[in-house]
């Protein structure tokens, strides 16, 4: 018997575990297993093997999963807060922006009536009138872009507790 | 198809609608009851991928709570098991990443040589008998000489039962590597086992 014969064997017993073979591999292979003790051994040592790691038992420490749940509803009640803030936030958002368009032309004439009174050029209160109209915006922006930091920073440092 | 598997695999896609649904509301109930009924499982899957029990368990409440903030990510169509195990194994490569190692097996601690992962014995009387321990130790030490990629594969498909399709899905390969892993985790095992009873 070469080597080749011994090989194959051994690919087909694999295969059978991996994938499947066909009838006549698996007739072959049978007949190989009954006339070659050397690899009829590795098979039953690799069966058994498999057998044995199906009945290891690996469980997870009840303290550890107590601490788990606990830890997933603590961070689950931190997004809900998270995600109303936001709700909140952009309500604000929304109410500021809805205000200032209806208000824009009331906010011009004012702008526009204050540089007539200072001697202001017309310059000058049009810029001091985009600042003011894009400030709350700009304050929103920045407060979300903190609160996102703020959100990952958390989520990074989340604490890993243990139940004693 | 039979009306078995029909109402098998009916009843799968079902379960996965309803975890799907309770992900995405972030619902308590399920996350206690998928927690509950995957602890093992997931645990198990862990401690052979990291070959060491309290890179496990830091993994293992890492894996829940990145479930919770993931979970409108599950669609509900795939297993999910297949979902929770791929997400543990993306935090396990992402902590090797920051830990600058260069393969799966960095996290075992050379100290702990070939000692295997503690498990407790559960199963058939056969294996309180004392040839049963000594076959199951021998096992234990074969298993944590196999390189860990072959030993997730081996420990997926014979431990767990996925299908290599599955298998692929939560590795992130193509079936073709999860074959060769598999045959290359199966040659190390038998090698394993020959060298410890040599």
């Amino acid at each position: 018997m070469t080597q080749d014969v011994h090989a194959r064997a051994r690919l087909l017993m694999d295969a059978a575990r991996i994938e499947g073979i066909s009838p006549a591999e698996q007739a072959w292979l049978h007949q190989h297993l009954e006339d070659c003790s050397d690899c009829s051994r590795a098979e039953a040592g690799t069966r058994r093997a498999l057998e044995a790691l199906r009945w290891m038992a690996v469980n997870a420490d009840p303290g550890m999963v107590r601490a788990t749940r606990l830890q997933v509803r603590m961070r689950a009640q931190e997004l809900d807060e998270a995600r109303s803030r936001s709700l909140l936030l952009w309500a604000s958002g929304v109410l500021t922006t809805v205000v200032g368009m209806v208000t824009l032309p009331l906010l011009w004439s004012g702008f526009a009536w204050l540089g007539e009174q200072l001697r202001l050029p017309d310059g000058v209160w049009q810029i001091t009138f985009v600042i003011a109209w894009f400030l709350p915006a700009m304050v929103i922006a920045v407060l979300l872009w903190q609160r996102q930091r703020g959100a990952q920073a958390a989520s990074r440092s989340l604490p890993r507790r243990r139940e004693e | 198809m039979s009306l078995a598997a029909y109402y098998a695999v009916t009843w799968m896609q079902d379960e996965g609608t309803e975890i799907a649904r309770g992900l995405r509301h972030r619902d308590p109930e399920v996350l206690d009851r998928l927690i509950e009924q995957y602890q093992h499982r997931l645990f198990r899957y862990l401690v052979y991928l990291t070959g060491n029990r309290s890179s496990a368990e830091d993994l293992f409440q890492e894996t829940w709570v990145r479930v919770l903030e993931r979970g409108r990510q599950y669609d509900g169509k795939s297993k999910f098991e297949t979902w929770l195990f791929a997400i543990a194994r993306h935090l396990m490569i992402d902590g090797l990443r920051r830990k600058s190692a260069s393969s799966l097996d960095a996290l075992r601690d050379p100290e702990e040589g070939a000692a295997p992962f503690e498990p407790e014995a559960e199963g058939p009387s056969a294996y309180e008998s004392l040839a049963g321990r000594e076959q199951e130790a021998q096992v234990q030490v074969a298993i944590a000489q196999v390189p860990a990629v072959y030993r997730e594969v081996l420990m997926l498909r014979f431990q767990e039962d996925l299908k290599l399709e599955e298998i692929a899905d939560v590795v992130g390969a193509p079936v073709s590597t999860v074959k060769s892993r598999l045959y290359r985790g199966l040659e190390a095992i038998r090698q394993a086992l020959q060298g410890g009873l040599a």
